[in-house]
Order: C-alpha cells, then structure tokens, then sequence
C-alpha cells in the first residue's frame, strides 16, 4: 500500500523547521573559533571547517587555493578511512575561504572529528597523484570556464575594475599551467593554521558534546599569527569607468556584465552593516526588478551579486540580457538610470518591512533543506565573523533600523568606480 | 457535483473574455489524488493539463504560455505585487512538462497555504495574458545549443525533449500566442488536511470547462528512439571534448528498471563509482566522469555516461567508458559498492518524496495518467525497496542494452572519429545548430 509505503520511507527525514542557536564553544586550543549549532529536526551531523583564506589569497598563481582544496581532501580521506570511500567529498573554494564539509549520523561524530582534523596536517599522498591532481583542477578550471560562462565575464570585469589579475580578480586561465606542488604546500603551511581557521559543528549533537568533541580532537592546536588579507587594500581607481567588447561563441546570449565598487564606513568589521546590507539589497533588487522586468520590457533577465567584505568594501555584479533590438548602450544607460533614480520615492516604512519579510521566508526556507542550511551558515562566517544561522538571521533582520536601510541605500547607488562588460553571442 | 455545479456556471461567464485565447482545459471534472503529506513544513498542489499539440513548437509555446499567465498578476494585484506577495509568504509556482502533460505545481508553508490557493486561482481566473511577458518567456525557455556550454544535463534535457516530442513544430507560427488556463483534469495534493476539498475548491473555483475532449495532436506512434552512431560537433577554439554516449531504454518490468538504475548509479554516479575511480582517480583525465539515470515516462529511460577530456584523450576514455560498462553489465560488480549505490537511491527516492511535489506528481502521472479513485500504488518505488543485489549483478545483460546501441556525441576539439567509428551512423554539427538536425537526419537513414 502506498501510504503504508511512504510511512516506511519517512522515518529518517526532518519532521519540523525551528530556529537554530550559535553557540560559541570554549577549550578550542588555537582555532580562529567554533560553534554548534543544535537542531534535531535532522537526524545528521555536519562538521564544516572553514580555512579563512580563499582565491582572493591565492599567492602569485592563481588557483593555488583550489589546488590545495583538493589535495588536502583526498588526504584527510585517505588518512582516516584507509579504505574504498564510500561516500562524495565535499570541498569548495570560495573568494574569502575554503570550506570542507564532513556530514554523517550522530553516532559517526568521531569519524567526522578526525576527517576534519586531519586537514591541518600536510598533505600525504603518493607523490605521483599529488603531481597529477594538477591535471585534474585543469580539467575542472577548463569545464567551469566553459559550462559557465558567467565566470569568466566576470573575472574580466573584475580585472578592469581592480586594474589587477591578482586578489580580487584573477587570471585563472593563463595560471593554470603554472600550478605547482610547492606553492600548494606552502600556502597550506600558511592558511592552514589554527589561527585562520573556524569549526561550525550543526545538527543532531548535544552542545555540551560538541564542545568535548572540539577540546579532544583541537585542543592541544596552537594559536599562531593569521596570515594578512592583503588584497583588502586594493581597490579600484577613483571615478574609474571602463568599458571593454568582446564577442565569444561561448554565449547564449548578448550579455551585459556591470560591475561597481562601494566603500562603506565600518568601526570594527562589517558585522554591523550585515543587517543593512541583506535588507538594503532586497530593497535594490526588487525596485530593479520592478523597473527593468516588470514596467519595462528592453531587458530579457538581470541577476546580480553582491560581496561584502569584512572591510566594508562591496562588490556589486550584475548580468542583464538585452531582449533583441536592444543595444548594449541602451541597455546601460536604462539600468544606469534606473539605479541613480531609485531612491527619488524613498521606501517607506511598509516597503522595508517588506524586504524583511521577504528575508525572513528566504531563511525560513533555507532552513529546510540541509545543503541550504550550511549554505547559510557558511555566508558570514567565512569572513571570520559569528556565522549567522536561520533562526538568528530573523533577529538580526529585526533589528535593523529603516535609516540605517535607507542610508546603505544611498551609498549603494551613489557614484563609484565601474567597469562593463558588452559581449556579444557569435553563432 | 458540486464541482461540477460551479464550474458551468463560470464557464458562461468566462468565455466571451477569451475569444482570441486557445482555452486549455479538462472536458470534466478533474480526478483528484491526494498523496501522504511533505515532511519539510510545506503544502503543495499540482495542476495538470493535457498538452493539446505535442509538436516541440507547440509545447514551448504552452510552457512559456502557462508561464505568462501565472506572472500576469490578478484582479487586484499587478504582477509585481502578486509576486512579492509571494515571495514574502513563502510562496512558490513551478512548471514541468509530462510526456503529454503540462503541470504546475504550488507549493506553501502549510500555515499559508489557504490563501496561497485563493492567489493561484486569482491567477488563473484572470484574463489578462501579456504578450510582452509571452515573449520574453518564450526566449528564457527556448532549447540551449548543447554545444555553446556543454554541459551533459544540457544534451539530456535536449534529447528528453526529443525523445518525449518527436515532431520539431507543425508550421503553426507560435509569435503572438495566447492562452487561458481552465479546469485541469488531474489535480495532485499534499496537505495534512484530511478532507482537502475545500482547498481544492478555493484553487479551482470559477474554471471553465471544455466542451468535448480533444486528442492530443502529434502523439507519436510508439516510444521514440535514439540513433546509433556517432555526433560530432568540432570547435577549433579549445581543446576540452565532451564525451556522452547515451540510449533511450525501455523496460519491461519495474524490477529491470530498478536493475538498470542500480547498475547505472554504480558505473557513474558518485565518487565511490567506477569512472570517478579509473577515470578520474587512475587516468587523471577527466574531472566530472558521471552517469545519469533520467527517467523519460513510465517505463523508458535515457541512460548517459559522460566525461569531458583534453581532446587528444578522447578516444582512449570513450573506450575506457566502454569497458567499464561491459564489465559491469557482464556481472563483474562489487557488492559493497552496489549496496552503497542502493542506499543511496533509496534514500534519494524518499528525500524527493517527502519534499520534491513536482517529482512525486510526476511518478504518480506516470502510473495513473487517467488518475484513480482506488489506493495508489508506484510499483517501482516497491521494486527498489525490495531489490535483490545479487540478482542485479547477475541480470547485467538484462537490464542494460549492449554499448554499441548508444549513440555517441562528441562536443568540442578537433580529432574527428575514425572511419570505421563512422561506418554505424554519423553527423557532424556545426556549433551554430540544434543537436536535433543530427538525430533527425541520423534516424531518418537508419529507418
């Protein structure tokens, strides 16, 4: 019988969506931090371990970051399981970390313990497939370079709008080939310190446990000096704006990539502007969304990304697709326009909760699916600041006050160095 | 009758507003199913169409059509506002198209899930139909060039389409098409409500009917089926190949269907598989070896193997994909690795389930696409719960075809297949055109 069936098939999985409380945990010898994060509704546990260094530190080759992401993988698999892996590695580079995700039962918090620790260690593994791996982060850089081309659009108008191929831009294509074993070991040597690093433990696990588990498995690591986020003081050119053709037969589409660089004052970190800024860009989406999408019918679909640094330093990225006949000028200049007229009718208090609740349903919705649940608490924390989880998101969107939304706004559409991308579709 | 009672009297109310628009609609009450709640919080609803053409052309249209309605807005909220609306409430549409179904399928917290009913039947009740918003819906939803990205979901996307909707267009010219969406004739819900009715009622409430069923035009004939041979698509400009070999099966019986998944999964679908580990792991030639299972209808299935590679290496993978796929259709297959791969589905079929309405609609269209007032039941979920690994070892042979009926597509790079790799069937293809034109005219010389 069916229902029969499907009463079997249910045991395992969440049976309600709460809020999740980040805890900071004690006796964590040298880490940089960890959290637990408890929920029961999952019968899982996930260990993250977030390496505070990402492509934006990558030394003079870019890739060296991603490179070593898959070294220390297959090592600390190797190391503890010395057997046929029975289960799929999960690593990513992002711009500002390296995060590993080690998720089993709660009974198997051991075994995730010790995968997660012995990514500190030195890689080791046969010298021949250490060199080799190389071949593989080629082939996979090449794929991503051609299944997504948003990625090297990107990159090029992140190069015109830093003025670098280093840091917050890079030049992965042509550094590929130049990837070495050496550089990859050192950079592990340097990143890989308790110091640059954070543990976010979440799921089925009892507090109390977690911070056991933590002290025996990190306990005895060593703080040392986290190596310096020298990228955070480059920045663009003042009133810089640069627009640069292109035409590729890589495209779907005829694509306009708009990328702008804005500076916002911080005291400390950008943990206080973290409210604002998830606020503020709903509130900018939504207004652009309503104009170019929904009054307007010149632009076929616009995407954008924001990156807030720790700094304060943000990086707008926005994708628009003229619908045909539309020429890439007139697609900027309507985007442009639209941006330096968006606050003439300021949002209202009704507008900005809005926003909130808007926010508030992305989180609620986020914390139902466990891959968007890290997700989400990946986000701020791989700035090395307290992660944010579902439940606390709602709070700090609380919180927030409607002067301190309007007044990111304001600096969001003020003017700022630019740089544009017109690429044309061939074929 | 109630239902019934309601609906006539909208349909007299209704028709004079869309003369112009093609009304899609049921031609009788619909059948109504309703299936175990989701365990993720949620609700949802799936309303189920009859495609009335099922030429590429006309499916399109419907799709982009049906995506226009529900963007269009209601009677008292503009689109924008009915999208925020949703989007503050937690609130999601999606489409998905059957073998001869379209649906659309809601989904809601259960706490607004009243309401988010009454708004999709605002939706739909309303006339308005933007043929702006017609046709730019119409270019997102156009089929990709697998050759500008190859990605292998891309080319299985193109050849489901192709295999579910044979027929490329019939001429019509689909430009300043319009569409009014009625009473469906399937309606699929998960509530913990235990009499849903006056849920259903809410969603469906003012509908118009047809008058008279109509048969789908352009159904094909018996399932289609994929060329053997090989495609290729050269590009100077790089030296990355995709390499896909893939087959349309059908299957007799749930229980090979579940065989031919489970072996499937071993060969490709993780890193515990056999291409990640000589492919990947021993070659060092490729980063994404994969195999997909991609069910199609009820019992057929596009079955795919996939790598791209340095094109020079080519050749020697594609025979590698070769071996490995006899070898483990011959039998030679690892116990703990099939276990893993079944725990695996298994739990994957039971995630999707409790959580994934469309894809649970989707099995349940494919067992009973006339509906069913009796129990349900999926016979191939029990066939996967109660599968024998020893027999599907064992059953290799069975379960999947020989590798020389695949059909291999070769994207990118330069080195074209040998002569004799050419003499089963062959197309070249420029970057510029549709992998359709190549399993047309390869099909067409092999019938």
């Amino acid at each position: 019988m069916f229902r029969f069936l499907v009463a079997v098939f249910l045991t395992l999985l969440p049976l309600s969506v709460a809020a999740q409380e980040v805890i900071p945990l004690k006796n964590t010898g040298g880490l940089h931090s960890a959290y637990v994060v408890p929920r029961n509704d999952f019968n899982r546990v996930d260990v993250q371990v977030l390496v505070l260094s990402g492509s934006y530190d990558d030394p003079v080759v870019s890739g060296t970051a991603h490179f070593l992401e898959h070294l220390a993988a297959f090592s600390a698999d190797t190391y503890v399981l010395r057997q046929p892996r029975e289960r799929d590695l999960f690593a990513k580079t992002s711009a500002v970390a390296t995060i590993y995700t080690n998720s089993g039962h709660p009974a198997e918090i051991d075994r995730l313990m010790k995968l997660s620790r012995a990514l500190l260690d030195t890689p080791e593994l046969p010298e021949d497939f250490l060199q080799s791996e190389k071949n593989i982060v080629e082939r996979e850089t090449f794929l991503r370079e051609r299944q997504f081309p948003t990625r090297w659009l990107r990159r090029k108008a992140l190069q015109n709008l830093y003025g670098s191929t280093r840091g917050r831009a890079n030049d992965i294509i042509a550094d590929v080939p130049k990837l070495s074993l050496e550089a990859a070991l050192d950079f592990h040597a340097k990143h890989y310190v308790p110091s640059n690093i954070m543990l976010i433990i979440s799921g089925n696990i009892p507090p109390e446990l977690a911070e056991k588990k933590v002290a025996e498995y990190f306990g005895d690591t060593k703080a040392s000096e986290p190596p310096e986020k020298w990228w955070l003081n480059e920045k663009p050119a003042p009133g810089l704006r640069k627009i640069e053709r292109l035409s590729s037969n890589r495209l779907y589409d005829d694509t306009l990539v708009y990328s702008k660089f804005v500076q916002y004052p911080v005291e400390d970190t950008s943990i206080d502007l973290q409210g604002e800024f998830f606020i503020g860009v709903s509130i900018f989406e939504s207004r652009i969304r309503e104009a170019l999408i929904f009054n307007s019918f010149n632009i076929q679909s616009v995407n954008t990304s924001f990156f807030l640094a720790k700094n304060g330093d943000m990086e707008m990225v926005s994708f628009l697709v003229p619908m045909p006949g539309v020429s890439f000028e007139q697609a900027m200049e309507e985007f442009e326009s639209t941006i330096a007229t968006l606050l003439d009718t300021p949002p209202d208090a009704q507008e900005i909760e809005t926003a909130r609740k808007r926010n508030a349903a992305h989180a609620i919705s986020a914390a139902r699916r466990p891959d968007d649940f890290l997700s989400f608490l990946e986000n701020v924390g791989s700035d090395g600041l307290p992660p944010i989880s579902p439940g606390t998101y709602a709070e700090l969107i609380e919180s927030t006050s409607d002067a301190e939304v309007l007044g990111f706004l304001k600096s969001l559409i003020a003017p700022a160095p630019v740089s544009a991308i017109f690429a044309s579709k061939e074929g | 009758m109630l239902l019934r009672a309601l609906t006539l009297l909208t349909v007299s109310l209704l028709l004079p507003l869309m003369a112009r628009a093609e009304l899609i609609a049921g031609s009788s009450d619909p059948k109504i199913a309703q299936l175990t709640p989701m365990r993720n919080g949620l609700s949802a609803i799936t309303l189920v169409w009859a495609i009335p053409d099922l030429a590429m052309n006309r499916v399109l249209s419907l799709n982009a059509g049906l995506s226009t309605a529900i963007s269009s807005g209601t009677a008292e909220m503009s689109a924008f506002e009915a999208e925020t609306y949703r989007e503050v409430n937690g609130i999601s549409l999606g489409i998905s198209t059957q073998p001869t179904d379209i649906a659309l399928t809601l989904t809601a917290p259960h706490a607004a899930f009243p309401d988010a009913l009454a708004h999709l039947n605002a939706l739909l009740v309303n006339p308005a139909f933007s043929q702006d918003w017609y046709k730019r819906q119409s270019l997102l939803l156009a089929p990709v060039k697998v050759t500008k990205n190859r990605r292998p979901s891309h080319v299985i996307n193109v050849l489901a389409d192709y295999v579910r909707f044979p027929v490329a267009t019939d001429g019509t010219d689909t430009s300043q098409a319009d569409y009014v969406f009625g009473l469906p004739h399937q309606i699929i819900i998960r509530t913990q409500e235990r009499d849903p009715s006056p849920l259903i009622q809410t969603a469906i409430n003012g509908l118009p009917l047809r008058n008279a069923p109509v048969p789908s035009d352009h159904a094909p004939k018996e399932p289609a089926s994929l060329p053997k041979g090989i495609i290729f698509a050269p590009d100077s400009d790089g030296q990355e190949t995709l390499i896909i070999a893939v087959h349309h099966s059908l299957f007799d019986t749930p229980e090979q269907q579940v065989r031919a998944n489970l072996l499937m999964d071993y060969m490709g679908a993780n890193q515990g598989s056999e291409m990640f580990r000589i492919i990947r792991q021993e070659m060092r030639a490729a980063y994404d070896p994969a195999s997909v299972f991609r069910q199609t209808a009820r019992d057929h299935a596009l079955l795919a193997l996939s790598a791209t590679v340095s094109t020079p290496e080519w050749p020697a993978v594609l025979e590698t994909i070769r071996t490995i796929y006899e070898t483990t259709r011959a039998g030679d297959v690892g116990a703990q690795g099939l276990a893993n791969n079944h725990r695996r589905l298994l739990r994957g079929f039971e995630y999707k389930f409790a959580t994934n309405p469309s894809w649970s609609a989707m099995q349940f269209l494919f067992e009973y696409p006339d509906g069913t007032t009796g129990d349900v039941q999926i016979p191939l979920f029990s066939a996967l719960v109660k599968a024998k690994l020893d027999e599907v070892a064992k059953q290799g042979a069975d379960s999947l075809p020989p590798f020389s009926d695949y059909l291999i597509v070769l994207i990118g790079g330069t080195l074209p297949p040998s002569a004799e790799m050419q003499s089963d069937g062959y197309c070249e293809l420029s970057l510029s055109q549709p992998l359709r034109r190549c399993l047309e005219q390869m099909n067409a010389a092999q019938q």
